[in-house]
């Protein structure tokens, strides 16, 4: 999986390529671990270029809403169809903010 | 991925399996050989004469009772690995009961029509001591056939349930209380050849009662209740089980004629010969029945799972175990035949001296016999009933009887190099029909099956995932399916690698195969403690989510199909996408 990191003032945007899945999903968690400075205001996580979500990614999408349910927001956007299928299925439809 | 690793669910399968199947071909070895030395000692030829002329009875109980038991079985094991369940049972059901039928129509009839029954068995013409004792023994064999029937039939089923040392254990108890109470009724309590017929009787309801005791105390797929049986099926697991079943009507035939020829050839010394070789031929070929009884529930599983591959493997393995197996016991029984001899009574020099060169020679043709009772039991199991058919056609008829008439030319010498030749030129012929109808395993494409054993670690997860994902689009999957079978996989493996397996030794074997109707199948099979990954209950967690369910639940809500079950010894799972 590739990670692109973009900071505008209080704004982390990190945009996804490739599998989020039990092997990857690690490397997710470290980088927002990382870049997740008290001064950002919105996580955007553009899931764009992402092929594919299991559990494990889940997981660590469902972390950093709750951190940026302490400091700000999150959005996750762009996200294909299959994947907004598993959102609608597992219900994060109801605890994401989905562009 | 070594040799070993890649070898691992097949060599535990086999092994779980060859063992009990060996123990309950020896009982049944033993069992009939004690029946023919306590009958032959205590009762001479009357009880011999009697108990044989009831063969051609027995040959058509094996013949109904082995064809619907191994058929059913065979379909069984398919359905079982294709997460059809409930079909599954109900085909059991509908096998049992249409079993018991037919045997309960048998034994009225039989006992209806009883003078005309003694009339075909060729009593008729027989002395009124030999008569009376056959009309004895033919009346209590056939007024429980459907006991014979329903015992014979469920020890198939218990085999492919993942009961076979229950299967085993209830046989082999059988059996010997068959031989003990020969012991009893026929040596001590002078009963005769009916008092062998109620050894035979008791010693099924002591199987049956073993076999239905181990049901309840462990359930399985197999229960009779709720009742509601199949009987579509049937008929089509008849013809399935025919090529096993048919040898019995097969050998019937020889039996009349290698009798009559053999009388003409060297009168009562070479049938006794002859006698005494068939005993001693139970020996040896259960031995390689046992094997390919192992080798059934195995081979069927797989191909129901359309993996070729471990099919073949299991082959392999029954040929090298079977052969091993066989050599060893042959080579015991060539060297001490003269002993063996004495066993059945023959001590005169010239008798013994034709007997031992019988029986070294018909043992040199047991290897060729071995390896087609395997070969027959492989290709019944993995759908090449033609195979089976031919093979079994070869060796009791189309090879056997003209041969029995060129070597009864022989003299008393060369006629016993009947039976290896018969072998060897069957399994020859078989393999020109084969080569030349090219009659071979195209029954599934290879291509569209996908296999692979992982070790327990998430290394080897990422190369899976992408072989499966290159797989599923290769052959033409939606996005939905392709997306989902991949979830399918990594959910369900990490599930067992986190909850299942207890140390690093674990394996997953993985085959995913595109049916007919489009739909992916996907089998997985481990080595874990019994763990149904479909069965976890979510868990109160600080998340709103429990994440060790959430993707199984994906995988519930977006699979056509999903199934487990706890089969040989390893957890197997079933989806379809």
């Amino acid at each position: 999986m590739t990670i692109t990191k973009n900071v505008e003032k209080e704004v982390l945007t990190l945009a996804l390529e490739g599998r989020l899945d039990t092997n990857t999903a690690p490397e997710l968690e470290n980088k927002i671990a990382e870049e997740l400075t008290a001064d950002i205001q919105t996580l955007i996580l553009d899931l764009k270029e992402l092929e594919y979500i299991s559990s494990a990614g889940l997981r660590v999408l469902l972390s950093a809403q709750k951190k940026m349910n302490k400091q700000g927001s999150m959005v996750v956007k762009n996200a294909n169809e299959m994947i907004m299928d598993v959102f609608q299925v597992t219900g994060f439809v109801d605890i994401l903010t989905i562009e | 991925m070594r040799r070993k690793e890649e070898d691992y669910f097949s060599s535990k399968m086999f092994l779980g399996q060859f063992f009990p199947a060996l123990i309950s071909a020896a009982a049944l070895a033993l069992g009939d050989m004690a029946d023919a030395i306590v009958i032959g000692n205590r009762m001479g030829v009357t009880g011999l004469a009697a108990i044989s002329l009831t063969l051609p009875v027995f040959m058509v109980i094996n013949l109904i009772m082995h064809g619907l038991g191994a058929g059913g079985a065979v379909r069984f094991s398919r359905q079982l690995a294709q997460g059809q369940e409930k079909e599954a049972r109900r085909g059991f059901q509908g096998i049992m009961t249409a079993a018991f039928l037919l045997g309960v129509i048998l034994a009225l009839l039989g006992n209806l029509l009883m003078e005309q029954l003694l009339a075909i068995l060729g009593a008729g013409s027989s002395e009124a001591e030999v008569y009376a004792a056959c009309r004895s023994y033919v009346k209590l064999i056939v007024t429980f056939i459907p006991l014979f029937f329903v015992t014979y039939i469920l020890n198939y089923y218990l085999r492919n349930d993942d009961k076979e040392k229950l299967a085993s254990f209830g046989f082999t108890a059988g059996n010997l209380t068959d031989i003990a109470l020969n012991i009893v009724f026929v040596l001590f309590l002078h009963q005769g050849v009916v008092g062998a017929a109620w050894a035979t009787i008791i010693g099924l309801m002591v199987s049956l009662c073993i076999y239905l005791a181990g049901m309840v105390k462990k359930k399985g797929v197999l229960c009779l209740f709720p009742w509601k049986p199949d009987f579509h099926g049937s008929l089509k697991c008849y013809q399935t089980g025919f090529s096993t079943s048919s040898q019995y009507l097969l050998t019937m035939l020889f039996l009349l004629l290698a009798n009559r020829t053999l009388m003409k050839m060297g009168g009562s010394l070479m049938v006794g010969v002859f006698d005494m070789i068939q005993n001693v031929s139970y020996f040896i070929l259960y031995l390689y029945e046992g094997t390919g009884k192992a080798m059934q529930p195995l081979v069927s599983t797989y191909y129901g799972e359309r993996n070729r591959k471990e099919c073949r493997r299991v082959l392999y393995k029954s040929l090298r175990f079977g052969t091993a197996a066989g050599i060893m016991v042959g080579l015991l029984l060539f060297i001490f035949a003269g002993q063996v001899c004495g066993i059945f009574g023959i001590h005169d020099e010239s008798s013994l001296k034709v007997a031992v060169y019988a029986l070294q020679v018909y043992v040199s043709g047991t290897l060729a016999a071995g390896i087609s009772i395997l070969l027959e039991t492989y290709y019944q199991s993995a759908g090449r009933e033609k195979s089976a058919f031919v093979l079994v056609l070869l060796r009791g008829t189309l090879v056997l009887l003209p041969l029995l008439f060129l070597f009864s030319k022989m003299g008393t010498y060369g006629f016993w190099w009947l039976f290896p030749a018969t072998e060897v030129l069957s399994l020859i012929l078989l393999y020109l029909w084969q080569r030349l109808c090219r009659e071979r395993e195209t029954v599934f494409d290879e291509e569209k099956i996908y296999y692979r054993i992982i070790r327990n670690s998430s290394e080897d997860l990422t190369p899976l995932l992408s072989e499966i994902g290159i797989f599923c689009e290769k052959w033409g999957s939606t996005a939905q399916q392709q997306y989902f079978m991949n979830m399918a996989v990594e959910e369900l493996c990490v599930a067992i690698m986190k909850h299942g397996f207890k140390d690093e030794r674990g394996y997953i074997q993985v085959t995913l195969l595109l049916k007919e109707d489009g739909l992916f199948e996907l089998h997985i099979r481990d080595n874990a403690v019994s763990f149904n990954p479909f069965a976890q209950e979510e868990k109160e967690t600080e998340d709103p989510f429990d994440f060790d369910v959430l993707g199984i639940n994906v995988i519930k809500k977006k699979g056509k199909e999903f199934y487990y079950r706890r089969y040989q010894g390893f957890n197997t799972l079933v989806v379809k996408i």
